[in-house]
């Protein structure tokens, strides 16, 4: 549903309604409550009403926007915590000044300025999430930036342009720990206690023990991590984030093993050729492009849940691959006798730049209808078993380019398909037990076991 | 409104004032947008999750349950130094002080029995496997072996029930039920879960609590499909009564039963009206899907001669991959009589020729069918036997009473690293020595190939949410392949 995004986004237009409106709101109220020579606009206690409703608004929005993710948690819930404080105080504003007459000194400086306090703190940490928090005292002087509790200001470290001026730490092993590791590893994330940001911090280790130990890789979380499967748990970086690439992780474990020195121009080290290479690559492309990924395995737009919906009507059983992961697994289960209609087959068409798998055994499909699903190229994987195909149908589907396995047993195919099936230049596994194929080398041919498997073996 | 019944169900339609105030302290707008912000959610009524949490390997399970709990090192654990010290005293050091069973807690002397049966390796892999599995050895390299397998439970009614619902205590839903809930039905013409149980089986009692529901909505029930007349009780028409006759009857009461649903909320209604047009579907679909007439030969010959009596485990184990082709996500093949407390020499045996030539054939058949590839075969009990004979040892007799420190279970098909030996028990066959998993563990692999994060399907009951793992449970990671 893109209507959710949609709101969302006007957030960020409609905050600074409440911000406006509640802050004049507040300010005026605290002023005509202080001043003595001012009588109160009648008007402000309905102002309070709309800076109410603008605030409501504005959240509902904001909870919308954070649905939509790629925001830090930790600093959304915040934000939202200081939004719904700011609402809840303009709306007691209301009722106290609006609604009821509570004008005592002390209800409206509290709520005067309660209603400040909480404005501009939801307004700063949603700054900080739209900006990020460096934005507001990026080009402040150094004093101030102390203050707020930022380092100093450094220069940005000049281009390397010879491998042999390039500091070891400073230019290679600090560069890739800020790219890949330091946005949880650092002062205000600190995942499992661990700060990569600095050296003296990357030797003092954290939850699991030293991050580096120096020339002993095994001793090195660090590197252990790294170089996990990434499927499992410990792997770094955890959570699907942009993992090392080989030569990053190899340059890291070279770091570590040559004794992980804090400083040091690389021309002054003895460099094997093999790190040579690795070293320049790493220098070189320190956020390599992505490779443009194979056909098959490019993420297609998803489809619409009516879409689906509609797909599902038909009698088709469609699962979405993960959450992630908008390509299609769809299998379809005759409900009597009756063969697929040409129809039903038409309606996957919509789902061709998603559809991988797809399982049409036993639905009565002909050769002729082979055309239809010859149309799904991005298909992986297809199964016809249990249809009266023949040699002509699966000569229908040369478009089928990506198709890596073809489930075709018990079917009327002979071995005159398997010079198509030669033809498609994904395919590792085509099952055709029960069909007229015989026994012929091709590598993918599957015809299931020898019949005299199925006696025990003699002893 | 009238106020929902005190079940222990969340309800549904009303909201209670806690979940008020959670949706509306938690964000603005929240309330009417409950609903939307999964949209998906509403694509396949019968499932949870409109899509798994990662994509899955396998898209449904066949579980051979083999009830009774067979002997490890009887057919998979191979021990020589239980053969060495055949007769001897089980030593302290090993049992550790263990609380055995009352039925050999009195026994005055814990002789050590080695395996009646020879040992031999099998298939590229190299897996030991007993001399009464010919068949299994066969399809070795399909097969990965988790010897590290253990349980709490030392009897039959609490192991089966931690087997089968991931507790010991009766009332969790099954494993099955819970992939039912989750993933859905594939065919909406069959249930999602179908139980299957050899015809006769001796020994402790397979009653339906095992494949309940549990809290979750009743269609998630398993349906047992028997090797009868009637494959499910109840099913067919009544004499007289004409199936356009059964079909308007079920459509007026799902009318009046929708009425009263718009007016009660209670999800048990929703329930009565989905089984009873799921039941109306299956007078059609199951004899069809329970007539192996269509079945050639040669296949037939696979699973050997039983597979022609209705009810023995090679028709249940063929029946299961017919149900597999057709769609159902998971089955469970029951086989009773692993139990051998006494006789284990002739009973073991016994057991054997009667699954292993089945459950090999259904891994061959599955095989050259494709499914392989997206089916996960699971093979094992509730527990193992012990090491030490019960009762009186004779030259060529004995038996073996329960033993849940280790027990060896199998996995094979989609995802699962075929001809591999997951975890090592030591020389006594007694303790695990390395990497040892439990029952919780098996559940949250099982559900990681089948695309499930097991921390992730939840159902709240009682004002919790509960999980098949419970809070418990690691993914096995080696054996992935």
């Amino acid at each position: 549903m893109d209507l959710i995004p949609f709101l969302g986004r006007f957030h960020v237009v409609a905050l600074h309604l409440p911000i406006g409106i509640l802050a004049l709101t507040a300010g005026l109220e605290i002023y005509f409550g202080t001043s003595r020579r001012h009588n109160r606009l009648e008007f402000l206690g309905n102002l309070w009403l709309v800076g109410t409703l603008a605030a409501f608004v504005t959240s509902g929005l904001g909870y919308l926007l954070s649905l939509s993710g790629g925001y830090n948690e930790d600093a959304v819930t915040l934000h939202l915590i200081w939004g719904v404080a700011t609402t809840f105080i303009a709306l007691i504003g209301w009722v106290a000044f609006g609604l009821t007459d509570r004008r005592t000194r002390a209800w409206t400086l509290g709520i005067g300025s309660a209603q400040l306090l909480s404005l501009s703190f939801a307004g700063h940490l949603g700054g900080n999430l739209t900006h990020g928090p460096e934005y507001l005292f990026e080009h402040a002087p150094n004093p101030v930036r102390t203050l707020a509790g930022f380092p100093p200001r450094t220069d940005p470290r000049p281009a390397i342009t010879t491998l042999d001026d390039a500091d070891v730490f400073l230019d290679v092993v600090q560069p890739l720990l800020e790219l890949r590791c330091t946005s949880c590893h650092n002062p205000s994330k600190t995942k499992g206690d661990l700060l990569l940001d600095t050296y003296a911090h990357i030797m003092k280790g954290g939850e699991s023990g030293p991050a580096v130990s120096p020339g002993d890789l095994a001793a090195s979380e660090l590197s252990v991590r790294i170089n996990l499967d990434p499927a499992h748990d410990d792997f770094m970086p955890s959570g699907g984030k942009t993992p090392l690439t080989a030569a990053q992780t190899k340059v890291l474990d070279w770091w570590i093993q040559s004794g992980a020195p804090a400083s040091g121009l690389l021309g002054t080290l003895s460099l094997t050729p093999e790190i040579h290479t690795l070293l320049s690559e790493v220098l070189h492309q320190k956020a390599p492009a992505p490779e443009a990924p194979p056909a098959s395995e490019s993420v297609p737009p998803s489809l619409t849940s009516d879409t689906i919906m509609q797909l599902e009507s038909l009698g088709f059983d469609v699962r979405q691959l993960s959450l992630t992961n908008p390509n299609l697994v769809i299998d379809y289960y005759r409900v009597d006798s009756a063969a697929i209609p040409d129809a039903k087959l038409q309606a996957l068409l919509v789902a061709r730049d998603q559809l991988r798998q797809l399982n049409l055994g036993n639905s009565g499909l002909t050769d002729n209808q082979l055309a239809i699903v010859a149309q799904l190229t991005q298909l992986t994987r297809l199964s016809i078993d249990r249809n009266p195909i023949t040699d002509a149908g699966i000569a229908r589907l040369h478009p089928l380019v990506n198709l890596e396995t073809l489930v075709a047993h018990s079917t009327a195919v002979s071995n005159g398909a398997l010079d198509v099936l030669d033809q498609l230049p994904a395919l590792t596994k085509a099952y055709l037990w029960g069909s007229a194929v015989t026994n012929v080398d091709r590598p993918y041919l599957i015809l299931g076991p020898a019949p005299a498997t199925l006696k025990p073996p003699e002893k | 409104m009238s106020s929902p019944l005190c079940t222990g169900f969340e309800n549904p339609l009303g909201l209670t004032r806690r979940s008020f105030l959670n949706k509306l302290g938690m964000g603005l707008g929240g309330l009417a947008l409950a609903d939307l912000v999964n949209p998906l959610h509403a694509l396949d009524p019968s499932a949870l999750l409109a899509s798994t949490h990662f994509a899955p390997k396998a898209k449904r399970i066949i579980f051979l349950y083999q009830s009774g709990g067979p002997s490890q090192m009887d057919l998979f654990d191979y021990k020589p130094r239980l053969n060495q010290e055949h007769g001897k005293e089980l030593p302290d050091s090993v049992r550790q002080g263990q609380r055995l069973t009352g039925m050999s807690t009195n026994q005055a002397s814990l002789p050590l029995a080695g395996s009646p049966f020879t040992f031999d390796r099998y298939g590229q892999s190299g897996a030991t496997l007993s001399s009464v599995l010919p068949y299994t050895s066969q399809v070795a390299d399909e097969i990965c072996f988790i010897k590290s397998m253990h349980t709490e439970a030392i009897n039959h009614g609490p192991g089966v029930t931690m087997m089968q619902t991931g507790s010991q205590i009766p009332g969790r839903p099954s494993f099955g039920s819970w992939m039912s809930y989750g993933l859905g039905s594939m065919n909406d013409n069959l249930p999602s879960y179908v139980v299957l149980k050899t015809k006769g089986g001796k020994g402790q009692p397979l009653t339906s609590r095992y494949w309940d529901a549990g809290f979750l909505p009743g269609k998630h029930n398993g349906v047992e499909f028997r090797a009868d007349k009637d494959a499910v009780l109840y099913l067919n028409n009544p004499q007289g009564i004409s199936r356009k006759s059964r079909h308007a009857a079920i459509e007026a009461l799902a009318e009046m039963q929708e009425k009263q649903l718009r007016e009660t909320s209670d999800p048990a209604l929703e329930n009565h009206i989905a089984q009873y047009e799921m039941a109306f579907r299956m007078q059609a679909s199951v004899p069809a899907v329970t007539d192996m007439s269509d079945e050639p030969e040669s296949v037939l010959q696979m699973y050997g001669d039983d597979v022609k009596t209705p009810g023995t485990c090679a028709a249940n184990c063929l029946m299961a991959r017919r149900l597999a082709e057709n769609g159902v996500r998971f089955i469970q093949v029951f086989h009773q009589d692993w139990d051998a407390h006494a006789n284990l020499p002739s009973s073991v045996a016994h057991q054997a020729k009667l699954t292993d030539q089945p459950s090999a054939a259904l891994i061959k058949d599955l095989k050259m069918r494709g499914m392989l590839d997206d089916t996960l075969i699971v093979w094992g009990g509730e527990f193992g036997r012990t090491n030490y004979c019960q009762g009186k040892m004779t030259a060529d007799n004995f038996g073996r009473d329960h033993h849940p420190r280790c027990f060896t279970m199998w996995v094979a098909g989609g995802g699962v690293r075929g001809g591999y030996s997951h975890g090592i028990t030591d020389d006594y066959c007694y303790n695990i020595v390395q990497d040892g998993v439990h029952v919780h563990d098996l559940h949250a692999t099982l559900m990681h190939l089948l695309g499930i994060n097991h921390e992730r399907l939840t159902f709240k009951y009682q004002g919790r949410h509960f999980r098949l793992t419970d809070v418990h449970g690691h993914v096995v990671q080696p054996i992935l392949a």
